[in-house]
């Protein structure tokens, strides 16, 4: 009786899904056709299947109806990739973005368009660029059989990284720095039909492949060694994810890096109880495209006069709250917390001491040499010195504290994915900076880190005060989703207040550009904080890794160690970002890189981390100074540069 | 016995009592996972917690060693009130051993049992001779010497799980909870676990509570029996007393018989696995 009632309620579910996703979707649609200037009237939508007449049915067919049908197929495509993703790889985070298909498809795109001299079509470019991130993802995650949070570790990281390659190539093909908020963002403006028509087809065959599949989807879902017990061979896996990789490179050919539709829709739907694939792929599709044109209106109706808000970002905007709703009020399956929380291992203590004593020489020594052009002599060094000291002395800082806080969250919520930059405190703070800036306040001073660490704070009390932090997953979900919406809003402050864009870069990115000894001064409250919370706090997450149980019953009261250690780390934050901005990479990785010379006991691996993460920071800045002189990639560009491969490297070795 | 020798009973029995438990209730959702149970461990002993899944043993336990505050009723740890005692001062005399506890990744095994030692290390200080005597104490307890700079992953199930209890022994607890410790391993390992298990109770003396899935593991291993059905307290008594086919077969829900041990003499029970108990059905017929 009760699967019956069970069975009935899907049923029921199912069609008012499919009903109100349909009629959500032709208003949105009518609406979007509508909205912009006062020019359209209903009368010419009606008429504007035929040919136009009037200006304003010019308007719709040369460029309204382009736009429509590309959010429509973007969120499509999106949506339906990322349900054949999550299916295959048996991974409820597996997505085109996560997977770091879309930053693939964008950089392989941005390469063609800006770097060749000669023409490649967009959409072989992007679908190329697209296999090569999905690869990239699954070689240093493990394959596909590799554990879900293990591969979007490896994914973020590319992701990462692809995306700093992307915005380093835009930086310096392009002069205006506002170019990189445009190219990174997703933008669905057309010019005419062209691209819709090459797309098309594309976006349809793999539309065909999939709807064929979905009886094998099913027993894929079931895990791979019943379906292959059932017939299903792994040629239908690899078909399933090229047919995915495909309508995915379609997206970024239409729309650009669009994220979050192939993340949130079909976990939403599968929340609701929804699981044949037969309903999971069409249902997905609808509301794939519904997300997307939610977001498009919205985007249109913000940036009315005159100003072009990014779709992408609104996207983004829109993330955090749709996966707290999923989160809150959906079952999503497979909520097991991963048995190894992360890599580890250890160098003897001397060996790691003269490893960590030659890479801070090193990383001291060339950032004062090296900048615009190498100072080789004295005479030179000392020249440079009084522009050059400053900036190291605020990218130690910040490498300090941002990997002092990476090592705070990850015990805090035992989870190897936390780091400032993927649960939004970073972006937190770098929003509150924008604001700051906005309204005058001074970089660097008091009331300009307390508006930044009030960023922080606010991000970390939006993660934990929703309760959605019970799983690892749920709170990694959750977190990615809280950082992209926060750093989009950070993009549309930037464009709607038209700030100086290479000023509000340095924080949406993170530099130390014009950094001075004012601003090194005003790190040292901070860094005697993360001292003192070092030594207090080291002890207790070690004990805080063993889990809440054992935890509790050595002795030690485990919500508020959590909550104490986290609230450290929010503060580690925001004096990293109220002075350099939201550099990436540093505060998820330097823990990891840590744990892999020195081990899980916080004792060592505090210490380490920290100064594996100013090292990072160091080089970043020396790198990001001079490769481009006289002019600079912003450090945090540079960080993800540095810091993905070397993490690839730390990944694959240890799994070999 | 008169009713002034029973109250002289009585309490004696609570002035024994290391636990004392009195109308324990554990309610989410207006569901109660335990129901007014009342029981009492006494020191020096093996007590065993059995019942179906969802019987509220592991409930029980959680709330008898103080991971779990009840929302209804009264627990005393050597006649003091655990809810007014802080969280150290339960783990000074007080260690529990999770299921299936998860492991940070390269932890070895010194490294873990060390932890064991911070309810009894002052607030930011270095391990001390006491606390590493206790840590190699522990580790020669379980006879893992040779592996102490192994780390955990590299460990068989069994190894691991000795490692936990190590940990847990450093805690220098006078009461050792343990839930489920045999699940996750082979009928060798487990041997070695209660083995081990029983050699720490009859040398050293180590009240240990533990929720046990195997009947015939509890007659062999435990001194007492709790044994609970929906989140009551069917009976409580040494298994022998309380073992009964009827009492075993109303607690579990299906068929079970209970025949003297072979070689021991002891109680043994007979679980009809797939409902065709014919032995039974025959020792009927000579009946």
């Amino acid at each position: 009786m009760r699967s019956a009632s069970l069975h009935a309620s899907t049923a029921v579910s199912l069609r008012l899904m499919f009903g109100l996703g349909l009629v959500l979707l032709i208003g949105l649609a009518l609406l979007a056709l509508k909205q912009g200037g006062g020019l359209v009237a209903w009368g010419d939508i009606v008429a504007a299947p035929s040919r136009p007449e009037t200006l304003a049915q010019a308007i719709i067919e040369a460029i309204r109806a382009p736009r429509l049908s590309a959010a429509i197929l973007v969120g499509i495509c999106l949506a339906v990739a990322g349900a054949v993703m999550q299916t295959v790889l048996r991974n409820p985070l597996a997505a085109p973005d996560i997977l770091a298909v879309t930053t693939g498809a964008q950089l392989a795109l941005v390469i063609v368009t800006l770097l060749l001299p000669f023409y490649v079509p967009s959409l072989a470019a992007t679908v190329f660029g697209g296999v090569f991130g999905g690869l990239a993802c699954l070689t240093l995650g493990g394959g596909l059989r590799a554990p879900p949070v293990r591969l979007a570790l490896a994914g973020i990281a590319v992701s990462l990284s692809f995306a700093a390659i992307s915005s380093a190539i835009v930086l310096m093909a392009d002069d205006r720095a506002s170019g990189i908020v445009l190219w990174s963002a997703g933008i669905l403006d057309q010019t005419g039909w062209t691209k819709i028509a090459t797309v098309g087809p594309a976006v349809f065959a793999g539309l065909f492949v999939v709807s064929l599949m979905a009886p094998s989807l099913d027993l894929l879902g079931l895990g791979e060694d019943s379906a292959r017990g059932l017939g299903v061979t792994r040629a239908v896996t690899l078909l399933a994810l090229s047919a995915s990789v495909v309508l995915a490179g379609s997206a970024v050919t239409l729309g650009g890096p669009i994220g979050f539709v192939g993340l949130a829709v079909p976990n939403l739907l599968r929340g609701i109880g929804i699981t044949r694939h037969r309903h999971v792929i069409p249902l997905s599709a609808i509301w794939g495209a519904v997300a997307v044109l939610i977001a498009d209106v919205t985007a249109q109706w913000l940036g009315a006069e005159g100003s072009s808000i990014p779709t992408g970002a609104i996207v983004a905007c829109l993330g955090a709250p749709a996966m707290l709703v999923l989160l809150r009020f959906a079952r999503i399956g497979q909520e097991q917390r991963p048995r190894a929380l992360s890599i580890s291992a250890r160098l003897p203590a001397s060996l790691l001491f003269a490893v960590l004593l030659v890479a801070s020489a090193v990383a001291v020594a060339s950032a004062l040499a090296v900048g615009d052009g190498v100072a080789r002599t004295v005479s030179e060094l000392v020249a440079v010195f009084d522009l050059r000291a400053p900036r190291l002395l605020v990218a130690m800082g910040a490498g300090m504290l941002l990997a002092g806080a990476g090592v705070f969250l990850q015990a805090a919520t035992r989870n190897p994915l936390c780091g400032p930059e993927t649960l939004g405190l970073a972006q937190g703070a770098a929003l509150f900076s924008l604001v700051a800036l906005l309204g005058g306040l001074l970089p660097g001073s008091p009331g300009f880190q307390l508006v930044a660490a009030a960023g922080s704070f606010a991000a970390l009390f939006c993660l934990f005060a929703f309760g959605v932090h019970r799983t690892p997953e749920r709170l990694v979900l959750y977190g990615i989703a809280l950082a992209a919406s926060l750093g989009a809003c950070g993009t549309i402050v930037v464009v709607e207040a038209r700030l100086q864009t290479t000023q509000a870069l340095s924080w949406l990115a993170g530099s130390t550009h014009a950094r001075g000894m004012d601003d090194a001064v005003a790190l040292l409250p901070w860094l005697l904080l993360l001292l003192v919370a070092a030594v207090s706090f080291c002890s207790r997450l070690d004990v805080l890794v063993l889990g809440d149980d054992t935890a509790r019953s050595l002795g030690l009261s485990t919500s508020r160690t959590r909550l104490a250690a986290a609230a450290c780390a929010a503060a580690f934050v925001a004096g990293a970002v109220s002075s350099v901005g939201a550099i990436g990479f540093v505060g998820l990785l330097a823990p990891h890189a840590g744990r892999l010379l020195a081990g899980p006991k916080h004792a060592r691996l505090l210490p380490v981390s920290l100064v594996l993460g100013a090292v990072l920071v160091v080089v970043a800045d020396m790198l990001g100074r001079s490769v481009i002189a006289p002019r600079e990639l912003p450090a945090g560009i540079v960080t993800a540069l540095v810091g993905a491969p070397v993490f690839a490297l730390l990944l694959h070795r240890r799994r070999s | 016995m008169t009713v002034a020798a029973m109250a002289v009973d009585t309490a004696e029995a609570r002035r024994a009592a290391i636990i004392e438990a009195t109308d324990v209730s554990v309610v989410f959702n207006g569901v109660a996972a335990v129901d007014r149970a009342s029981v009492a461990i006494h020191p020096g002993r093996i007590t065993a917690i059995c019942g179906a899944n969802g019987s509220g043993k592991s409930t029980l336990l959680k709330c008898l060693s103080g991971l779990e505050a009840p929302t209804g009723g009264d627990i005393r740890l050597a006649g003091q009130a655990l809810g007014g005692l802080s969280r150290r001062d339960i783990a000074r005399q007080v260690a529990v051993l999770g299921q299936n506890p998860e492991t940070p990744a390269g932890l070895n095994v010194e490294e873990l049992v060390e932890q064991g030692r911070y309810p009894h290390r002052p607030w930011l200080t270095r391990l001390r001779t006491n606390d590493r005597d206790a840590i190699e104490r522990a580790i020669a307890a379980v006879d893992l010497a040779d592996m102490r700079k192994r780390q955990l992953a590299s460990l068989s199930g069994g190894e691991r799980q000795r490692a936990w209890v190590a940990m847990a022994l450093a805690q220098e607890p006078q009461i050792l909870f343990l839930d489920e410790p045999t699940s996750f391993l082979d009928v060798r390992h487990q041997a070695e676990l209660l083995t081990l298990l029983r050699r720490l109770n009859r040398e050293d003396g180590l009240t240990i509570i533990a929720v046990l899935h195997d009947l015939n593991q509890v007659i062999e291993f435990a001194d007492d029996v709790i044994l609970m059905k929906k989140g009551q307290v069917l009976s409580t008594g040494a298994p022998a007393d309380i073992f009964t086919p009827q009492s075993l077969s109303h607690a579990f829900g299906c068929k079970v018989d209970v025949v003297a041990h072979p070689h021991t003499g002891r109680p043994f029970c007979l679980i009809d696995w797939v409902g065709d108990d014919r032995g039974r059905d025959r020792a009927g017929d000579d009946r």
